[in-house]
């Protein structure tokens, strides 16, 4: 009852937002060998503990602390500071993956593996007009034809059920993959393709004062299938490493695959221009507006198509690294380049870390350099400790410097944790 | 125990740590997006404020003209001219009259005689000598069907009946129907009960401007008797006119004043001043007679202030014809400017007929046509205009600021000036006036009128532009309206050819666009 109610009290505390001012995080989004623990001859059996691994990793630009702040325990966005700090296009992204269920056994060469994963994936890229426009109204922006061409969302939210194999040769190659059976669960996204709005202003014509021209462009899409059978995908991780005398190089693909989502798709493809109510006094005001509202609805009435198959490509990741170990055994450097499939584009991240490690006291440090897009300047570090030898753990927190300006505020946030048992 | 104490201590904390890291709430900061968008395109027509209704007609160009027809605003009716020509007068002098103009009521209760006479009373015979040579006053009265007649043919009838109880041995009347004439009846006898009579020839007799008989009795002998006799309220003279075979070169008959019954409201809108370019006022006599003659009178025009102008008509009358005389500008132009609220009239008829030109049951008609086109100069009119607004259900603190933006095109042939009148009609009350001040019209609100050809036909419409500034109390105001009365006052003051009229169409119209600049705090 004692560890249910600690359980429970443990979760409640991780996800309430104050609790972030406790800066306990970790993460296991690693830049290292995905061989996680560094276990190399031993014949071994891992079970992670149920539920309690997960990992927690969010982008955004601007960061967040640009437009968010804690004050007298409200949770303040400031709206303005948020499209001042949009070069061409604001960027969020969080992926939360849950590691719900893994076992792992090493026998002979053989590396064999099954568990349950969850993730949930979520995308957002709205352009600056687009952000201005919302913010600051369209006065600005009046005879000046704004597009939306490049706005969209994107979220999945999936379960993968996997089996894998490794083969470790010679002690030197391993190679391994996993085949992941996804079940998608919920999909949502908007697309803005060729969406554009012109405001013209007309003082002193003949004309209304403002006119606006608006041309539609977007689809959209969301499950409304979530029956056992559908929305069904496959995936596959493979990794490959080769061990040298010093070296170990590497290369990790991880849920390279597709679901095969049924959707609803809604497509809006208008084109509406405004210049005002036309009302004589013979009619009724209320009326002419309600037949504008009819009018508006008819151009961009969505078009619905229901069922629609529709294959999509997972937010697959490769590694690819190189670790060096020191003279001393005790030490390693790390080398890691990391590509992640963006909706739009593709986050390339490039880390170096190294690795030491504590024999008496078994624990492993190991602080990590990382650098990409959103940041240019994010340390991390990963702590991996052996509990009387049958329980491990791996700790991960990103943006280390975040602690010193609210991690959660910054344009990386990263933690995660893993807790293993050992056979 | 242990147990318990930790199991406590871990609730307070769970308690402590769920209650102390909520965020109370989410809040926005610096959302103030400042919106242009365009609002209303409004129509308003010449129509929509001058609708056609009433004698507010359109023609088929649509220009507006005030226009109003009857055939019988006053209605001769043949029985009446066959009362004239067979015109049939009694009227009776009687005792009672005499005996109290001569001795008054005091002699006469001394005398022996009840006053007012009862239905029968003895009297006796002898006082009736009282009345022998005593000169009496002539007495007179009045007939209402014509005041100046000049016959040329036909006589009158008189007739005298003796009603007294006695015989009247000599008498001798005089008539004067008017200053210049003078008729003896008589001398003659009558017994009692007795009638006399007496034709008089009319040809050649005029009566100038009377409608009225004098009797004067120049001579009177009565029957001398005694013992008593008996009288009644009747007892005395009866005297009968009978006109026969008349004709007359000339006869006035009075018509009588009434209202005539046309609706001027297209005025009430107009200020004094207005000038008209072409307009008619038509009065039409319809006359199935053979007489011939003419109509004079007076019409009447009363503003709604009280002014008055008389338009002095003169219309001839000619044998089974449609007869109209048209008056214009120069005749009718005072009575547009009061503007006229009421109309009417007072007229007589002055024919020329005999008992044979009055044949057949159909009416002189007199009827009126009136047109007023509406090409106008020096013309200031307000018309007004309700819309139904529902109000806006809307924190207006969150409004920073409203700019009406507008543009005007003023296709109205006269100056206007725009305002939107905000009201609430549950409490009765004009909450605001919103006047539109275009940038270029120098600070008032007098939108220029559309450019006019030498004819007043509108050839290019005006354009004013302007941004209204709605302060706090506007926008509440406009949330709160549930009505716009749409106030417009058109003015020809703008002109710069004084002389310069212009044709109200229907279809001229004034457009109101309108764009709204908004900043809304929506934090």
């Amino acid at each position: 009852m004692n560890r249910w109610l600690l359980l429970g009290i443990y979760f409640i505390t991780i996800v309430l937002p104050a609790q972030i001012d406790f800066k306990l995080f970790s993460n296991l989004d690693l830049a290292v060998n995905q061989s996680r623990l560094d276990l190399d001859t031993s014949d071994f059996k891992i079970l992670q503990i149920p539920v309690l691994g997960f990992a927690i990793s969010t982008y955004s630009n601007p960061r967040i602390s640009d437009f968010i702040s804690i004050k007298d325990n409200a949770l303040r966005l400031n709206l303005n500071d948020y499209q001042l700090n949009v070069d061409d296009y604001s960027h969020h992204l969080i992926d939360v993956q849950n590691n719900l269920f893994m076992y792992q056994e090493k026998y002979n060469d053989n590396i064999y593996s099954f568990g349950l994963t969850h993730r949930i994936f979520s995308e957002f890229i709205f352009s600056k007009q687009f952000i201005s426009i919302l913010i600051n109204g369209n006065s600005n922006y009046l005879n000046e034809t704004i597009y939306f061409s490049d706005d969209c969302v994107r979220a999945y939210n999936y379960f993968s059920l996997f089996v894998g194999y490794s083969r470790v040769i010679n002690d030197a190659i391993q190679l391994g993959g996993k085949l992941r059976l996804i079940k998608g669960h919920n999909s949502f996204g908007i697309d803005n393709n060729n969406s554009s709005i012109l405001f013209s202003e007309h003082f002193a014509t003949m004309e209304n004062p403002f006119s606006m021209h608006l041309n539609s462009d977007v689809n959209s899409f969301i499950t409304n299938n979530t029956s056992f059978l559908s929305n069904v995908g496959i995936a596959f991780d493979l990794n490959f490493s080769k061990k040298t005398n010093y070296l170990n190089l590497y290369v990790d693909i991880s849920e390279l695959g597709f679901i095969h989502w049924t959707e609803d798709q809604y497509i809006s493809q208008g084109d509406f221009y405004f210049d005002g109510v036309d009302y004589s006094l013979d009619q009724t005001l209320s009326s002419e507006f309600s037949s504008l509202y009819d009018t508006i609805i008819n151009i961009f009435d969505l078009e619905e198509k229901k069922d629609i198959k529709s294959l999509r490509l997972l937010p697959f990741d490769i590694n690819i690294g190189v670790n060096r170990g020191m003279s001393n055994d005790v030490g390693q450097i790390n080398f890691n380049y990391n590509l992640k499939k963006l909706y739009k584009g593709l986050l390339h991240t490039g880390t170096i870390s190294y690795t030491q490690k504590i024999i008496e006291y078994q624990l492993g440090i190991t602080p990590m350099y990382s650098i990409n897009k959103f940041n240019y300047t994010n340390f991390g570090i990963l702590i991996n400790k052996q509990w009387k030898h049958t329980l491990y753990t791996n700790l991960y927190l990103d943006n280390i410097f975040g602690l010193f300006n609210n991690i959660m505020m910054s344009n990386r946030f990263g933690m995660g944790v893993e807790f293993f048992v050992l056979f | 125990m242990s147990k318990i104490n930790h199991i406590h201590a871990l609730f307070f904390i769970f308690c402590l740590i769920f209650n102390a890291c909520q965020l109370d709430q989410i809040e926005v900061d610096s959302w103030s997006p400042e919106i242009a968008t365009p609002l209303i395109n409004a129509t308003v027509t010449i129509a929509d404020l001058i609708p056609e209704k009433g004698t507010t007609e359109y023609d088929e160009n649509n220009l507006i003209h005030l226009a109003f027809r009857s055939d019988s605003i006053y209605v001769l009716d043949p029985a009446l001219m066959q009362n004239i020509i067979g015109l049939n007068i009694d009227t009776s002098i009687t005792l009672e009259f005499l005996a109290l103009e001569l001795l008054g009521e005091g002699p006469l209760q001394l005398l022996g005689i009840d006053t007012p006479f009862p239905d029968s009373q003895e009297i006796s015979g002898g006082l009736f000598q009282l009345l022998n040579g005593v000169p009496l006053d002539p007495f007179s009265f009045e007939f209402d069907e014509f005041s100046n007649a000049s016959f040329n043919s036909g006589e009158l009838e008189i007739g005298i009946t003796n009603n007294l109880p006695i015989s009247i041995e000599n008498a001798q009347i005089n008539i004067t129907p008017d200053s210049d004439i003078l008729w003896e009846v008589g001398p003659f006898q009558l017994e009692a009960g007795e009638t006399y009579i007496q034709s008089i020839p009319l040809n050649g007799v005029v009566i100038d401007n009377s409608n009225s008989l004098q009797i004067a009795i120049e001579t009177l002998e009565l029957e001398s008797i005694d013992g008593d006799v008996s009288i009644t309220p009747q007892t005395g003279f009866e005297f009968s006119f009978n006109m026969n075979n008349i004709g007359f070169d000339n006869i006035t008959l009075p018509l009588g004043g009434d209202t005539v019954d046309v609706d001027l409201a297209l005025f009430e809108d107009f200020d004094s001043g207005l000038e008209l370019e072409t307009p008619q006022f038509t009065i039409t006599v319809d006359n199935p007679f053979s007489l011939s003659g003419s109509i004079n009178g007076d019409l009447l025009a009363h503003s709604q202030y009280g002014a008055q102008e008389v338009l002095m008509i003169d219309v001839d009358i000619e044998p089974h014809t449609i007869s109209s005389k048209t008056y214009y500008n120069n005749e009718i132009g005072p009575i547009i400017a009061l503007p006229p609220q009421t109309l009417e009239y007072e007229a007589n008829a002055t024919l020329n007929f005999n008992a044979n030109d009055i044949v057949g049951n159909d009416p002189l008609k007199l009827g009126v046509d009136i047109d007023f086109p509406l090409s106008v100069n020096a013309a200031n009119l307000s018309l007004k205009d309700t819309v139904v607004f529902t109000g806006i259900d809307y924190d207006f603190t969150q409004i920073e600021h409203v700019y009406l933006h507008y543009n005007l095109i003023n296709e109205f042939p006269l100056g206007t000036e725009f305002n939107l009148v905000l009201r609430d009609s549950v409490a009765g009350v004009h909450l605001d006036t919103l006047k539109f001040v275009a940038f270029n019209d120098g600070g008032n609100n007098i939108i220029n009128p559309a450019i006019v050809d030498l004819f007043g036909e509108v050839e290019e419409p005006t354009l004013s532009s302007g941004t209204l500034i709605l302060s706090n109390s506007e926008i509440n105001n406009f949330l709160n309206t549930n009505q716009i009365i749409i106030d417009v006052t058109l003015s020809s003051s703008g002109f710069q050819d004084e002389n310069q009229y212009v044709k109200i169409y229907s279809h001229h119209k004034c457009l109101l666009k309108a764009g709204l600049e908004t900043k809304i705090n929506l934090d």
